[in-house]
This record gives structure tokens, C-alpha cells and sequence, in this order.
């Protein structure tokens, strides 16, 4: 019993080490959207939470990981999980349901009724009320049993290992692995605040408004889900579960050794290029030397949305291209780049694990790393 | 919820609101659960608890007291005041018309009063606006005018000031009458009081604890106890005393009373080692608590009459309070069974007590700590600044507390659920380790009074040279390095095969040495490790043999007689500092044990050093014991005679040259290139490397902490600095893979440091260079234990200079002294200072009244004053209690640095310890300091010849001589009258200080308790053996011993008796 519980918790260690877990939320990401009929019909969808649930319970049983999950700041984070994959799977679980209905002639879950108008008073007001009690209840419940989360006195001397950022940020905290923090701190985080701001205005496609729908909107909901799920709840549980001391990597049953040794032998592009494969000295001038990072970095940004519109890349090519028809140029170029953008994080973080990569473009001179 | 089929509805309103009422209900209960959460804290229970048991010994108290009023006294009292009532009853018309006048009277002042106030400040109104007007005002008439009308103002509140006084004066009278008529009843109302003063006092105090609805209830109630609970936090605020909270210092705040409610009270003292209380009212309390738990079982256990009669027999228990119940029960139940439950119950209601109780204890040392009259009263220091601990918090958990043990974590964790704290930097110091911050404010002291283990921590840490390695303010660069000088080695050990042996391991040859071994351990003993270590140790022994000095000894011309040398060596004091552990003489651990030194030193050697130590070590704290020329030689010649058994020096190691090789590239590889390094080593031949790799492993392993070496004059300490090691945060400390084994405190890890200094080593894979190098000292439990107090003092300071111990030039004389004596080792023949003398354990008188040595392996607490008996003190070095008042300091300085004969009946001498004017004015100085004084004004007494000729019959009645010698001449010891036991007296003129002696006359038990010099003078009693006649001087007692003092000044002489052999 003992054995297996041990081995099902080293499986666990290893399916959560950054490469395999980030690889396998991007296949559910995918996976989700293309077997959506399947995964939510509730029984499926149950038994899976209930599963997911149980495997929690049975982390508990571990005092490492109970010491990380029952920990007052994580509380939220755990409920974050769960309450996040019921909605997903809610919104799933009715665009599934729209779809048949679409397809067999029948009218979408949100049109029944829609002729029935009540009054705000009381249908409204009275149940937000209501509940508006219960949460109220909830929360000196909360305050009650889970202790504030105080700590010793801050010192400048002695601060605390590992440190990290408020939970919410801890997705940001994350990039800070694999970006330069002027990148991951401030441009990125500008980047998502536009890019979210600008989605009502890329986004002109009717389809969608008032109903919910997966076929209809399968790129978007991916894209979304992308974005969302994996590359910032997925993160902030990285962050926080499995982000120990010196912000190494810790599988969730692990002890949080300090003494646990980073590694670091991350190399730049320019140092991979000249030293590892011309085995020849860098160049002395930056710009000599980042050239080729340069170029990447203007082919990825710059020429790479063209090639989609213009090189018909099988199915993708033609996809990109009437998107570009459908949005406008001005519209898929700023969607494109804002796109790029988001996708290099997984990028690097597959360059990163796979050829050491530190920075595309490293140049301290005048403070800038990509 | 509920949503319905009617087209205007979304959902059925009856259903909403049942749930909007459950809704209302949940919010109800949580709102309660939270208000109460809020109001029930575990402190309130325990100031209830104590409010109970506090009542209860007041009313015990107040008991005591009545019965302590004299009865038939009281009685006579209480008739006289019924008199006076009887008598105010029967002129009650009278009195009742006089406080009807009295308060008629009062009424009309009041108005009277009123009147005249108000017109008063009227009055003042107008004088500002006359003050105004005149100013304004043009011609004389104007102002006439103006002042005429103020006039009038003014003697309008004159008069009404008038009528006021004389209404008040009235009413005086009207007092007095009423007063005249009570009179007498209060009179004896007051003597009353004054005969039950205790019991009012008790009453009064009662009174404010008594239970009270409004009190108990109404100010307590939640939420109303926001305005002013009965229950409430107390707290200090310290000033000049601040916590540090990194970012701030905030003045301190210690909320310890909230629970410890009867730290600072008498009443709550408890027992050391039993932990009961000691006061008696305290302690009937307890019982009657206990007996209130056990009534229901005797009721339940034993039937009907039995058990009648039984409470019967405990309430008169109560009365007896050096009665336990248990005692009771073990006498009047006799079922075995029954009493046996009892028992089991008592014992379950008494540790149910001890529960409840034991945060009530008084501090254990009140009159040093928390009350006003202490020096550390609680106002001034609080509680946090010695215990450490989170004194904000009121919580037992999170106070952080902690245990003093294992066991009593247990109990914790069993009664407040105790665990071990985090999140906070300075946990309570457990309580054996408390002494730690005495030093805190102490530091300047060497020895501080009362704190036993810090001074014991301080000493070893001296004693062992930690401060050699590990710079420590206040002792590194301060005292000499505790090692002798190694410049001059070869001369002294000639065999390098044995200078190899005894660095591997030097408790090999000598068990109880102070130099800690280096090798050989746990995480240097892999193989590959101990052959690089041994050519280390190659290299030291190289270097040390290569850089040294010539020393020649003195030559000895003669063999010695081991026999006389034995003797000599036993009684001349040399086992006042050195042991012999091989002959079952090891009293003194000062210097090294010498069993089998003449396996070790040459013959010719040791004589030289003892003929004279500072030849061949100028800084060696061995004094001179002016041995002669044969007394050296018998005594070398029974040391060298000493070998040790089994004892043959093993070859050192050949030299590998492959590994020396390593060791230097190891050593210099990060300061040198490759090639460079290549010449390098190419450049020096093999005896060349070898040096350069003792030369690094000198510097490695940190000799020169210890020992003076050549090429290392300037080397500093290697180690972690520890001056403030006690302020090191937990997470700044390397636990290693010990993971599970030891509590990750840091007392834990300390003593784990100090017990195997390689153990952080342990599981770790590294290369050489990166090994642990503290070597093993074999510090035994205790010693641990004073070393952790030593270690926990060594704290950041921020004390306020305003709450610290005052340096002063006496403090300062004294320390300094202090550290010498230490570090000479005065106290291995002396006592003083409350400690030293053991040299006495070698010593008992035998039949002809001559000292007579045994051997002896010391006393684990030894106390001069209680195992020393009196003849034997005559025969062993002198007690130096009073010193500072005793010895004029010119006699003492220049005693100091060349002693002369004062007791001729030692066996044992006075070393010469080359004392330098200020060292020996440091000496002189202390003895002061340790007295209170400073040295002051040296004046010369004048003594009285005629009263010096009375002193002189006295001398002679008083026998003086029969234990004192009073001579000029040199006196062998051999011809010393065997009753001889005290100093020559005719260098008392020198010597002494006159108003000594008569102090010394006078009471000599007070100043020297257990001494040998009968009372001859009873001054108490006006009483003298040596007039019972009363003739001379009128039988006045102080002019007889200052007729002794002046014979004894005036009859001296400044030469003592000397011989070869001058036992002093």
C-alpha cells in the first residue's frame, strides 16, 4: 500500500516537472476543444473531478504537500482550481449542448424563456441579497477557523525563501524564469492589459454573443483557454505549489530542501551560435554579436504574420489568411503580433528546457534581453 | 432555487424567503460564533482562576489576623464603644437638633459663599473695564468719577466677603458642638479600628475582588467589555528598553502579568525543588482546593455516617495546614481499596492543580528580580528583556514559550497544546539557560553575582581558547592565547616523532588535555582524507622544528632524590595548579596533568622551567616557586621518573612527496596560475614543500589561536566571529541532512556543534579542502550546558546605557583583577570571591597538629567555607575574604612582588609571579573593589604609647603567641611550635590596617567565618576574657582591642622570619 502510494506520488513528481506539465495543459487545452462532445457529458465530467478530488484528498495525506496546500494563503488557490475547472467545464457542458441543438434545428439554451420579462425586484435583487448573506457568512466563517497567515517581523537581513509574489501573480512570477524582468515585468504585463482591453475591437465576429458555443468558436475558445488557463492559472499553481526555496522546482510531495542546488548553465543565443557551434570567440561589438537574435527576433515578429497570410502552409496558411480577409489588415496584424507575443512565453520555455536558452537577444550594454 | 412556471415570476417568492430566513439564521450563528470567538480568551480564565484562589487566601489571611487580635481586649473595646452608642442614643434630641443646626447652617454658606463669588468675579470684570476707561479717560473729573464708582463696586464684595467668613466661622461652631457630642463614640469607635487594623485592611482588599454581578458579569459581558472590564490585559511599558523590529525599535511592551499574576507577590514563592507554594495562606488554599475536589468522591465512596464523619475530620483539616489530606486518609481509611482510589483521585485533583496553578508561581528569586526593592524591579526591566519571548502576545502559543526539557514539552503539548514556534526570531530562553542575558547588561563584569552557569560559561570559554579562533569582543586580543609559545618547541620536545603523535591526537598521551584534537574524526577519517591530514601534520611538525629559537636550559649538575622530589613536589604547591591523576591527585585543572611527563620533557628541562618558567615562555602564567638548586632537581628527578605506561611514540608517517604536492596546489591553486604555480613548486625542493604545507596547515587549522609561533604574529582568528552569535537567526544555520535527528532550534544545534564539531558534515559529499575543521574539545554534558549560556549571551546589544550595570573605576579594577587571579590561578590556593581554595582538599592536621598532605581527587562542589574544617585552615594558604580592608597596600604591593615569610608553619609557598608595579597595584586594587571601596587616601596610623602598654598586658593575658608567631627571627619549620597556626605578628605594624584589627578583635567569625581566632572580646555583653576583672581601662571593651591594635603598630617590624625553604 505504502509502495504504491509511494510510487504514485513519484509518477506525480515527475508529471509535474515544468516540461511535462506545461506540455501536458497544452494537449488538454487542445484536447479539450477537439473531444468536447465527449469529456462533458456530466458523468464523464464527474467522475473525472471526483477523481481530480480524490487525488487531492490522497495529496493531503502527505505532509509536505498538506503543509503547501493547508497553508492560509493557498486555501484560495486550491478553491481556485476546483471552482476553475467546474466553470470550465459549465461553459463546455453548454456549448456542447447549443451545438446539438444548432445542428438538429432547436432553439439554444438561452432563447428558452427569453420572451418571459420579471421584474429586477424582487427576482433579482432578493436572491443576490440572499446569497450576498451567505457569502457574508462564509467569510467570518473563513475568518474564523483559517487564521491570518502573520508571520515573523520583516527583516531587510532575513527575507523570506522562497519569495514570492501576491498569488495572482505568481503566473508573472514564473516568467520571470525566462525573461529579463524589464520583458517579463513590464512589457509583458503592459502587453496583456492592452491586449485584453483591445479584444472587443479585434473581434467583430457575431458569433457567440448571448450563447454559448464550441464549434463556432473553437479558435477563440482555444486561444482563450491558452492564455487563461494554461499560461496563467496553470502557472499560478506551478507558483505556488511547486515553487520551494531559491525558486527551484519542487514536485508537490517533495520537502522543500534549502540546500537544493540550482542550475544554471543557461546560455545566450550569441554563446550557442559562435562559442557552441563555430566554436569561435563572440564578436566584440553587440550588435555583430546579436545580429542573428535580432533577425529572429524581427523575423518572428515582422515577417512571420505576413509568411501565415501569404504561404499557403497547408490548412494553417488558408486559416490565417481568411482571418486576415474577415478581421481587415489593421485588425490581424495587431492580433497577430499580440498573438506572437503571447506564444514566445511557451517558446522560450521549450527553448529554454531543451537547448539552455537564456536570452534570443543578450545586451547588457544598454540593459536589454529578450 | 426554487424557479417557477408562472410567466411573471422567475422564482417562487415563498420559497426565497424560507431561505432568506435560513440565510438570516446562518448570519445570526456566525455573528455569535465570532463575537464569542473574539471574547473567549484563555488569559480571562486564568484571572478568574486567580481572582478565586487570591479571595480565598485573603479570607484565610483575614482569619489569621482575627485570631490574632486579643480577645479579652477586644471585648473591653467593643463594651466601650456599645457605652458610647448607648450614650448617643440617649442624647439623640440633641444630636439630631445640632445636625439639623449643623446643616442649615452649611446652606446658608453655601449661598453666602455663592454671593460673594460671584460678585467677586464681577468685580474683576469692572477692574478691567475701569482699567480700560482710565486710559481713555481726559480730565481729572473723569477719572475721580470712574474710581468713585469702582469704589463702590469694591466694598460691596468686601462685605459680602464679610458675611461669607462669619457664616463660615458659624458653621465651624456648629461642627464642633455636633463633634463634642460623638466624641466618645468615635473615639472608640477608632481604638476599635486600630485593634482590628489587619482585618480592616483584609476587608478592603477583599472588597475589590469580591464577586459582583456588575463586575463579574455586566463589565465583563462580550461586546460591553470594550468600555472597562474587570478582566482585562496588563501590561507594561518598558523605558529605555526597546524591541527591535528590523524596520523600527518600539519601546517595549511585556503583557507577561496578564497570566502570571503572582510573579511578583511573596505569597505565590514556591518551593525549588518540590514546586509547591511556601506561604502558608497560599498553601492551605491549595489543600482546601484539593479537598473541594475530592468531597464528592468521599460522599460517593464512602456511606452515610463514615462519610459524615469523614468531611467532618477534613474540615478540621483546613485548621491544620502541615496536614496533608493524604496523611489523613492513610490514617483513617482503612479498606485498602478504597483508600488506593482516593489516593489516585487525590493525585489526579493535585495535577489538575498544578495545572491551573502553575502560572500563578512567584518568580523564584524576588529578591534579586521584579519587586521595587530588587536592583531589577519589574517596572524598570519588565519581563522580556532576560526570558526573551514575544512579550506582546497572550496566548501560551504565542508567547513562544519554551520548554525546558522534552518532558515538559510534552506537558505542554498536552495542556495548551503547545508546538514548536515559528515565526518568530527570539524565542523564550528556557529557563535553565535565563542567565544568558545577565550578561546583556553585565557584560563589563567578569563574574557575575548569582549567575552561576554564565560565569561557568565564561570561564571555559576563556579556559579553552574558543576566543582564539572565534573573535568574541571583549576576550580576543585581550587575554594571552591559551596555549604556551611554541617559538622555542624543539628545545623542549626534542622528538619530532612524539610532537607528530601528540598533534593526531593529543588526549592520546594526555586524556584531559585542553588542546582539542583536529584528527582523526568523523569527517576526516576516510582514508584518502587521514593520509593527505597526516602529511599535513608532517608539515606542521617540519615547520615548527624549522622555525623555533635556541633555548638553553640551565644546567643540572646533579641526579635529584625522586623521594624528597615527591614530597616536595606534593606540599610546595604545585598541585595547586597541576594534577597527577596517575597518583589520585587531581584537585586542579589549571595547569596540565603531569602523570607520565617523563615521557614527554627531558630532565634538565623541567628543572629549568621550574627554576624559572619565564626564561623559556616570558608570558607562561607558572609563577616561581623559588625552588633551589636541589629542591628543582628532586623534583625533576621524581618527574622524569613518571612514564606513562604502554606508552611508545610511533613512527610519524614517511613523507609523500604526490600528496604534499596536492595539499599545496590545493592550498595555492586559487592564488597562483597554473604555470606560475608549476614553477613554483618546481623551484622548491622536498623539505621546502614540506615546510610550506605545515606553513598552510599552521594557518588552515588556526594554531596560532592558541599558540605564539613563529611567522604567525599577526595571524587573526579563523573562525565564525561569536560576539553576537546569540543574535544569529535560525535560517542562518546549516542543519545538514539532520534532518530528523535533532530539534531545529538553535540550542539545539549549538550543542550538537560544540558536542561533535565535524556532525554538520555528516551525509555531505565533499571535496577536502571544503571539510569542517572546529576540532573536538570533549566537552562533557555540563559543560555544554554553561557554554550554551555562555553562547546565548553573546546577543546584539541595544540596551539603554541608563539600565545597564555602571562601569566604575572599582567594577573596573575588580574585573581586571579578576581576570588575572583567574588566569594565575590565585584561586587554586585562595579562597575569595565565594570560590577557590581547593588546594585545602589535600590537606588535614595530624596527630602532632602539623599539616599532613593525602591525596585527593577534589569535590565536585567544593566550598572552602563549609568543607574546610578549622585547624586544617592553619595549615593551608589563607583565606583572602575582607583582604581589601585587611592589608595596608604598600605591604601588600611590595608582598606581591617579592613575598616574604609570614606563616612559617606552610608546608606550601607564596609563588613570585613577576609581578610588575601595575600589575600588582591591579591586585591590591581588586582586593579594594571587591570590598566597595577604592584605594582613597593612604594615611599612617599614629598609635597611643600609653594605651600600647596596656595592649601589651593584654597581649600577654590573651596568650597571643600560643598560635601566633611574634618574632624577628628566621624560624625553620621544623622549629615551629606546633601550636602555631596563624601569622607572624610582629608584621602586623606593616601589615595590617589599624581599624582592621580592631574590626578582626571584635567579631572575627563575621569577617572570616569558621576562623580559628577565638572572641575574646564580647562587646554585646560588655564582656572580656582577658579582664574579667574589669581593671584595665574601666572594662571598656573597644578601648581594649584599640589598646591591642596600638601594641601590635607599635611593636612590629618589617622583616619577617626567612629561611631557604620559606614556607609563607
Amino acid at each position: 500500500m505504502e509502495a504504491a502510494s509511494d510510487t504514485l506520488k513519484m509518477i506525480i513528481n515527475k508529471i509535474c516537472e515544468p516540461e511535462p506539465f506545461f506540455i501536458l495543459m497544452v494537449l488538454w487545452c487542445f484536447a479539450s476543444v477537439i473531444w468536447a462532445d465527449k469529456w462533458v457529458k456530466p458523468k464523464i465530467a464527474f467522475t473525472m473531478m471526483g477523481a481530480f478530488f480524490l487525488l487531492y484528498l490522497f495529496s493531503l495525506t502527505d505532509s509536505n504537500f498538506y503543509s503547501i496546500a493547508t497553508k492560509g494563503d493557498n486555501i484560495p488557490i486550491i478553491a481556485m482550481l476546483f471552482m476553475s475547472v467546474y466553470f470550465t467545464w459549465l461553459g463546455f457542458w453548454r456549448g456542447v449542448e447549443n451545438d446539438k441543438r444548432k445542428a438538429e434545428g432547436r432553439p439554444m439554451i438561452e432563447e428558452e424563456g427569453k420572451e418571459v420579462k420579471v421584474l429586477v425586484w424582487p427576482h433579482l435583487i432578493y436572491i443576490e441579497f440572499i446569497v450576498g448573506i451567505f457569502c457574508t457568512a462564509l467569510l467570518v466563517v473563513w475568518s474564523i477557523v483559517i487564521m491570518a497567515p502573520l508571520e515573523e517581523p520583516a527583516s531587510s537581513a532575513a527575507t523570506p525563501n522562497p519569495s514570492k509574489a501576491p498569488w495572482y501573480f505568481l503566473g508573472l512570477q514564473e516568467m520571470l524564469v525566462y525573461f529579463d524582468p524589464w520583458m517579463a515585468g513590464v512589457v509583458a504585463p503592459s502587453l496583456i492589459i492592452v491586449g485584453l482591453m483591445a479584444i472587443p475591437y479585434l473581434d467583430k465576429n457575431p458569433k457567440g454573443n448571448g450563447y454559448y458555443t464550441i464549434k463556432e468558436r473553437w479558435f477563440a475558445i482555444s486561444f482563450f483557454n491558452f492564455g487563461y488557463l494554461v499560461l496563467w492559472m496553470a502557472l499560478i499553481f506551478l507558483g505556488t505549489v511547486m515553487r520551494g526555496p531559491n525558486w527551484n522546482f519542487f514536485g508537490p510531495f517533495d520537502y522543500w530542501d534549502v540546500h537544493k542546488q540550482p542550475v544554471l548553465n543557461n546560455l545566450n543565443l550569441s554563446e550557442l551560435f559562435f562559442i557552441k557551434t563555430l566554436d569561435m570567440g563572440l564578436p566584440e561589438h553587440w550588435l555583430k554579436r546579436e545580429a542573428l537574435g535580432i533577425a529572429l527576433t524581427v523575423i518572428y515578429l515582422f515577417v512571420l504574420p505576413v509568411l501565415f497570410d501569404k504561404v499557403p502552409f497547408f490548412k494553417i496558411g488558408e486559416f490565417f489568411k481568411k482571418m486576415r480577409i474577415e478581421m481587415g489588415a489593421v485588425r490581424y496584424y495587431t492580433f497577430i503580433f499580440l498573438f506572437l507575443t503571447m506564444m514566445s512565453l511557451p517558446i522560450k520555455m521549450v527553448l529554454r528546457w531543451t537547448v539552455n536558452l537564456k536570452y534570443v537577444v543578450a545586451i547588457p550594454e544598454y540593459f536589454f534581453n529578450i | 432555487m426554487a424557479r417557477t412556471n408562472r410567466p411573471d415570476e422567475a422564482y417562487h417568492i415563498p420559497t426565497l424567503n424560507f431561505w432568506f430566513a435560513i440565510s438570516a439564521i446562518v448570519l445570526m450563528i456566525t455573528s455569535v460564533w465570532m463575537v464569542w470567538f473574539d471574547y473567549d480568551r484563555s488569559w480571562k480564565n486564568v484571572q478568574r482562576d486567580f481572582q478565586r484562589i487570591e479571595r480565598d487566601r485573603l479570607e484565610y489571611e483575614k482569619a489569621q489576623a482575627q485570631e490574632e487580635i486579643k480577645k479579652e481586649e477586644f471585648a473591653k473595646l467593643e463594651a466601650t464603644l456599645e457605652k458610647a452608642e448607648a450614650n448617643v442614643v440617649a442624647q439623640q434630641e440633641d444630636i439630631e437638633a445640632s445636625r439639623i443646626e449643623l446643616k442649615t447652617q452649611s446652606d446658608v454658606l453655601y449661598l453666602a459663599k455663592q454671593n460673594y463669588q460671584f460678585k467677586k468675579a464681577d468685580l474683576a470684570d469692572k477692574r478691567y473695564a475701569l482699567e480700560h476707561d482710565l486710559e481713555y479717560a481726559k480730565t481729572p473729573v473723569e477719572v475721580k468719577k470712574l474710581k468713585d464708582a469702582f469704589a463702590v463696586e469694591d466694598q460691596a464684595v468686601l462685605d459680602l466677603e464679610k458675611i461669607f467668613k462669619l457664616e463660615e466661622e458659624k458653621l465651624y461652631f456648629a461642627q464642633t458642638k455636633l463633634d463634642k457630642l460623638l466624641a466618645a463614640n468615635k473615639a472608640a469607635q477608632a481604638a476599635l479600628d486600630a485593634a482590628q487594623k489587619e482585618v480592616i485592611a483584609y476587608n478592603k482588599r477583599l472588597d475589590k475582588i469580591a464577586p459582583n454581578f456588575f463586575n463579574d458579569v455586566f463589565r465583563d459581558a462580550p461586546l460591553l467589555d470594550f468600555m472597562a472590564p474587570s478582566l482585562r490585559i496588563k501590561q507594561r511599558v518598558i523605558p529605555d528598553i526597546r524591541d527591535d523590529y528590523n524596520f523600527a525599535t518600539v519601546q517595549k511592551e511585556d503583557r507577561c502579568e496578564t497570566c502570571h499574576l503572582g510573579i511578583a507577590n511573596k505569597s505565590y514563592e514556591t518551593d525549588a525543588q518540590t514546586g509547591r507554594f511556601l506561604s502558608e495562606s497560599t498553601r492551605v488554599v491549595f489543600e482546601h482546593e484539593v479537598i473541594d475536589y475530592t468531597k464528592d468522591f468521599i460522599e460517593e465512596a464512602l456511606s452515610g455516617d463514615d462519610a459524615k464523619y469523614a468531611l467532618e475530620e477534613i474540615v478540621t483539616l483546613q485548621e491544620k495546614p502541615e496536614l496533608s489530606i493524604e496523611a489523613w486518609a492513610e490514617e483513617n481509611i482503612e479498606d485498602e481499596g478504597r483508600r488506593g482510589e482516593l489516593m489516585e483521585y487525590l493525585a489526579d485533583a493535585r495535577e489538575d492543580l498544578r495545572k491551573e496553578t502553575a502560572q500563578f508561581k512567584a518568580h523564584p528569586n524576588l529578591d534579586l528580580f521584579l519587586t521595587s526593592k530588587s536592583p531589577h524591579p519589574v517596572e524598570t526591566y519588565g519581563c522580556t528583556v532576560c526570558h526573551e519571548g514575544r512579550g506582546h502576545a497572550v496566548d501560551f502559543d504565542r508567547v513562544y514559550h519554551t520548554p525546558e526539557n522534552a518532558e515538559e514539552a510534552a506537558r505542554w503539548a498536552e495542556d495548551y497544546n503547545w508546538h514548536v514556534p515559528h515565526y518568530w526570531d527570539w524565542p523564550q530562553l528556557p529557563a535553565k539557560y535565563a542567565e544568558a542575558s545577565c550578561a546583556k547588561c553585565h557584560d563589563a563584569q567578569v563574574k557575575v553575582a548569582g549567575a552561576e552557569k554564565y560565569n561557568k560559561g565564561r570561564e571555559l570559554v576563556e579556559n579553552s581558547g574558543c576566543f582564539g579562533c572565534h573573535k568574541i569582543d571583549g576576550l580576543t586580543n585581550v587575554l594571552r592565547k591559551v596555549g604556551p609559545g611554541l617559538d622555542k618547541y624543539p628545545s623542549k620536545v626534542a622528538d619530532k616523532d612524539f610532537a607528530f603523535a601528540w598533534i593526531w591526537n593529543p588526549k592520546h598521551f594526555r586524556p584531559d588535555t585542553k588542546m582539542p584534537q583536529f584528527f582523526d574524526l568523523e569527517n576526516n577519517s576516510a582514508p584518502e582524507f587521514k593520509s593527505l591530514n597526516e602529511q599535513e601534520v608532517r608539515g606542521i611538525v617540519a615547520y615548527l622544528y624549522k622555525n623555533s629559537d635556541s633555548y638553553t636550559p640551565e644546567a643540572l649538575n646533579m641526579s635529584g632524590n625522586p623521594q624528597s622530589g615527591k614530597q616536595l613536589f606534593e606540599e610546595v604547591g604545585c598541585l595547586a595548579c597541576h594534577s597527577m591523576n596517575d597518583a589520585k591527585q587531581s584537585v586542579a585543572d589549571h595547569g596540565p596533568d603531569l602523570s607520565g611527563i617523563g615521557s614527554k620533557l627531558s630532565q634538565e628541562w623541567m628543572y629549568s622551567w621550574m627554576r624559572n618558567p619565564k626564561g623559556y615562555f616570558a608570558k607562561t602564567h607558572m609563577p616561581s616557586l623559588r625552588l633551589s638548586k636541589n629542591e628543582a632537581a628532586d623534583i625533576s628527578a621524581y618527574l622524569i621518573s613518571l612514564k606513562k605506561k604502554d606508552w611508545n611514540v610511533a613512527k610519524m608517517p614517511t613523507r609523500d612527496e604526490a600528496l604534499q604536492e596536492e595539499l599545496l596546489r590545493i592550498a595555492l591553486g586559487n592564488s597562483m596560475r597554473r604555470t606560475e604555480l608549476n614553477d613554483y613548486l618546481g623551484g622548491l625542493d622536498a623539505e621546502e614543500r614540506e615546510l610550506q604545507v605545515g606553513e598552510k596547515a599552521i594557518g588552515k587549522y588556526g594554531c596560532a589561536g592558541c599558540h605564539d609561533i613563529k611567522g604567525f604574529e599577526n595571524a587573526g582568528p579563523i573562525g565564525t566571529e561569536l560576539t553576537t552569535w546569540g543574535s544569529k537567526l535560525l535560517n542562518k544555520l546549516d542543519f545538514a541532512m539532520m534532518h530528523g535527528e535533532i530539534p531545529h532550534t538553535k540550542i539545539a544545534w549549538f550543542q550538537e556543534k560544540v558536542d561533535d564539531p565535524r556532525v554538520y558534515d555528516r551525509g555531505k559529499v565533499k571535496a577536502f579542502p571544503d571539510l569542517l575543521k572546529m576540532p573536538r574539545f570533549g566537552f562533557n554534558e555540563d559543560e555544554i550546558e554553561v557554554l550554551t549560556t555562555y553562547i546565548l549571551s553573546r546577543v546584539k546589544n541595544d540596551i539603554s546605557d541608563l539600565r545597564k550595570r555602571a562601569v566604575d573605576p572599582e567594577l573596573a579594577a575588580i574585573q581586571e583583577g579578576r581576570t588575572m587571579a583567574r588566569q594565575l590561578n590565585c584561586y587554586g590556593c585562595h579562597y575569595f570571591d565565594d570560590e577557590g581554595g581547593d588546594f585545602a582538599l589535600y590537606w588535614t592536621v595530624n596527630d602532632q597538629g602539623q599539616g599532613e598532605f593525602t591525596s585527593s581527587s577534589g569535590r565536585a562542589h567544593f566550598d572552602y567555607l563549609e568543607h574546610v574544617p578549622g585547624p586544617t585552615r592553619g595549615h593551608v594558604p589563607p583565606l583572602l575574604l575582607d583582604q581589601g580592608n585587611k592589608t595596608e597596600p604598600q605591604w601588600l604591593f611590595s608582598f606581591l612582588k617579592d613575598p616574604i615569610m609570614l606563616r612559617p608553619q606552610l608546608k606550601m609557598r607564596m609563588p613570585t609571579f613577576g609581578f610588575d608595579d601595575a600589575e600588582a597595584n591591579t591586585v591590591i586594587k581588586m582586593f579594594a573593589g571587591i570590598e566597595g571601596h577604592d584605594l582613597g587616601e593612604i594615611s599612617s596610623y599614629q598609635p597611643d604609647v600609653s594605651l600600647a602598654l596596656t595592649g601589651h598586658e593584654l597581649f600577654q593575658r590573651g596568650k597571643c603567641t600560643q598560635c601566633h608567631l611574634f618574632t624577628d627571627k628566621v624560624v625553620s619549620q621544623e622549629n615551629v611550635p606546633k601550636t602555631v597556626v596563624a601569622p607572624n605578628l610582629k608584621l602586623s605594624a606593616q601589615r595590617l590596617q589599624a581599624q582592621w584589627i580592631v574590626r578582626w578583635l571584635e567579631d572575627p567569625q563575621s569577617i572570616m567565618p569558621g576562623a580559628n581566632m577565638p572572641n575574646y572580646f564580647d562587646t554585646e555583653n560588655n564582656f572580656t576574657v582577658l579582664d574579667q576583672d574589669a581593671k584595665l581601662l574601666g572594662g571598656d571593651m573597644h578601648k581594649g582591642m584599640q589598646a591591642l591594635r596600638d601594641y601590635l603598630k607599635l611593636s612590629g617590624s618589617s622583616k619577617g622570619g626567612g629561611g631557604e625553604r620559606a614556607g609563607l
